[in-house]
């Protein structure tokens, strides 16, 4: 019993090791980072990496090669260990290497915060109490949603099981599964299973519960970190409690993976910005170009972030080069130069994949050309209305209610999908006063219009689909990757002077 | 007259020191109310699921054909059912699931093996007469996998 548990989670700590060193060795170390915050990007950099290991695999060997996974994940961590020993003994003492080779210190590597047992006893029987609930349904619907099942863990079934026949997952024959979709979480789900050599659901359970926890738990650190704000809880909190992202997290779709990238590139360029900071520049370039790898919609997402980073990242804001002495303000140079060598890096699995072996997307009628199915007017109008149906559903239980009253019949039906969050976030923005647009934090908007205006005009021009059916299974997923970033804007917008 | 005007209206210093932040806090408070009691109502929803289900089971029609289609690249899926109609298509994706990494291919009769999933049994023999298929096995759920050259290749089982 303990063995199989052991194994299940194992894959889990070498990747959470990995990312940890990796992120070492990437941070500067006058660079003062809080340690969950820490852990947090470890976690993200170091899941990330073990799916590019595992994706070596099939490109080298044209299928999955278990013990080669493996032991490539065991001979980086020490490498990277390794190269962790060897560079924090030169910063620290550039003569004592000379002398005393090999005899390398571990204690400054790996290191644990102070406090007090109570303190952090309570925390964590806190977040135990609040993970609660997520942890016992997602015990339940051990399989997912329908996407889960028909698309990610399918393809991941292809990957583990399949041998040498591994690409037949990308045969137009199962154009139900999107063959087109990048492999970011099927292939994670495969690493999870490789040492315990089984295709079992508490992988793929634990993925997602995981990138639900690190993209609540990086929306507060990175809250906190930046605003210092008591209340950084509370967009997590609110989130954690909402039982359609409950819903949506323990589905085992890709949204959260995408959701935790796209807010993880977004704080570490808010940060790098703010910090005047090359090697979070670095790492946001990282977050960048692995959400290419995640979804398609990851890929328009990761396109949009390169395009506007690097006016981003030029356009400083006055706090940082005020007051600073003139040499320490490095320019934007080198942080486009790491951030752009990051992108790049982050990039290439994406590139890979759509260049060697991605198919095209055979679910696509282009509406504009199509004389069968051109864009009407009323597709138009559909797309707008769920916009308002799924953004202003309390406006909408308004409208209900007060028909009722009119009528004299008691309201039927009330929609309660998000519980009035996206009009308590207009509400927010609008309370900032043009803080929202303050240049540190630009990029946010920026993000979301191009985003919003991509994805609208996909849903226009891609006539392939019912746009009734496909609005209702498509649109709120989409809301809910970009939910967590939305409230980051929101709760800095109006905390950022402190 | 003067006291009055040295009292100063100040939140305590845990509080949100503006109107906006103090407005926005109480609305993240008031919907996080309104989640707890809807996510309490879910939470009782899956315990008294799990009193009758310990987990939710996915494609347990089509359990123990898998052993049986295990090296086929890719075989036939033949039903009579409308895979427009969201029940079915999901029994599809159910059986694809489960299956894997073997293809399902929907409707195609070219293939050694075939799976007939029908809404009556008959159905499948009919259909299994008309391409010269003859059952292989057959589960408990009625879902036959049959074989299009079994008599050239004996041993099989009903």
């Amino acid at each position: 019993m303990l063995l199989p548990t052991l194994l299940t989670y194992l894959p889990y700590l070498i990747s959470l090791g990995i990312g940890y060193l990796l992120l070492t060795l990437l941070i500067q170390p006058q660079r003062k980072i809080a340690l969950s915050l820490k852990l947090i990007l470890s976690f993200g950099l170091g899941l990330a990496v073990s799916t590019q290991l595992t994706f070596i695999s099939f490109i080298v060997f044209n299928q999955l090669h278990r013990y080669f996974v493996i032991a490539f994940h065991i001979f980086f961590f020490l490498i990277l260990l390794l190269m962790n020993m060897f560079i924090h003994q030169r910063r620290t003492d550039p003569h004592r290497l000379s002398r005393a080779k090999g005899c390398f210190q571990t204690k400054k590597i790996f290191f644990f915060p102070t406090c007090s047992p109570f303190k952090a006893g309570l925390t964590v029987l806190l977040l135990i109490l609040m993970v609660l609930p997520l942890w016992y349904q997602s015990h339940f619907y051990v399989y997912g949603g329908w996407d889960a099942w028909s698309t990610w863990n399918l393809k991941a079934k292809f990957l583990f099981l399949g041998g040498e026949h591994w690409k037949n997952l990308l045969s137009p024959i199962l154009w139900r599964s999107s063959p087109h979709y990048p492999l970011f979480l099927p292939l994670l789900n495969v690493w999870s299973w490789l040492c315990i050599n089984q295709a079992t659901f508490d992988g793929p359970i634990f993925t997602s519960f995981l990138f639900t926890l690190l993209s609540l738990g990086l929306l507060y650190c990175g809250l906190k970190d930046l605003t210092r704000s008591p209340y950084a809880f509370l967009p997590s909190l609110v989130l954690l409690t909402l039982p359609l992202f409950n819903k949506l997290s323990l589905s085992q779709y890709c949204d959260h993976v995408l959701g935790f990238y796209l807010l993880a590139s977004l704080f570490c360029l808010i940060k790098a910005k703010h910090d005047n900071c090359p090697s979070l520049a670095l790492l946001a370039g990282l977050f960048t170009g692995l959400l290419s790898f995640t979804k398609s919609e990851g890929l328009i997402a990761s396109l949009i972030l390169l395009i506007l980073a690097v006016p981003f990242l030029i356009w400083k804001t006055p706090s940082v080069c005020n007051g600073a002495p003139p040499e320490k303000i490095k320019g934007a140079f080198p942080m486009i130069r790491t951030f752009l060598t990051g992108a790049f890096i982050g990039f290439l699995p994406a590139l890979v994949f759509n260049l060697f072996y991605a198919p095209d997307n055979i679910t696509f009628i282009n509406g504009l050309s199509s004389a069968e199915k051109p864009i009407t007017p009323l597709r138009i109008k559909t797309i707008l209305g769920f916009y308002f149906f799924e953004l202003g559903m309390p406006l909408w239980n308004v409208f209900v209610f007060f028909k009722s009253f009119h009528t004299g019949i008691a309201p039927e039906y009330l929609e309660h999908k998000w519980h009035g969050l996206w009009l308590a976030a207009m509400v927010g923005l609008i309370l900032s006063k043009w803080k929202c647009l303050h240049p540190r934090l630009i990029i946010l908007p920026g993000f979301l219009i191009s985003y919003g205006l991509i994805i609208t005009f996909y849903y226009l021009v891609n006539t392939y689909f019912e746009i009734g059916w496909w609005l209702q299974v498509s649109l709120h997923r989409i809301l809910f990757a970009v939910l967590p970033m939305v409230l980051f804007w929101v709760f800095y917008s109006l905390w950022q002077d402190d | 007259m003067s006291l009055v005007s040295n009292i100063k209206l100040t939140f305590p210093p845990r509080q949100p020191r503006s109107f906006s932040k103090f407005f926005f806090v109480l609305c993240l408070l008031a919907i996080t109310l309104f989640n707890a009691v809807d996510l309490i109502k879910t939470v009782k929803d899956v315990y008294m699921f799990k009193k009758v289900l310990p987990y939710q089971n996915i494609g347990y029609k089509f359990a123990g054909l898998e052993e049986f289609v295990k090296g086929e690249e890719i075989v036939g899926y033949y039903t009579d059912n409308d895979l427009n109609q969201q029940e079915h298509s999901k029994q599809f994706s159910h059986a694809q699931f489960i299956l894997a990494p073997t293809i399902l291919d929907l409707n195609n009769l070219e293939h050694e093996y075939i799976i007939f999933f029908c809404s009556k049994e008959s159905v499948a023999w009919q259909e299994m007469e008309k391409i010269g298929a003859a059952p292989w096995r057959r589960n408990q759920f009625g879902v036959i996998l049959a074989r299009k050259d079994i008599f050239a290749n004996p041993g099989s089982h009903f």
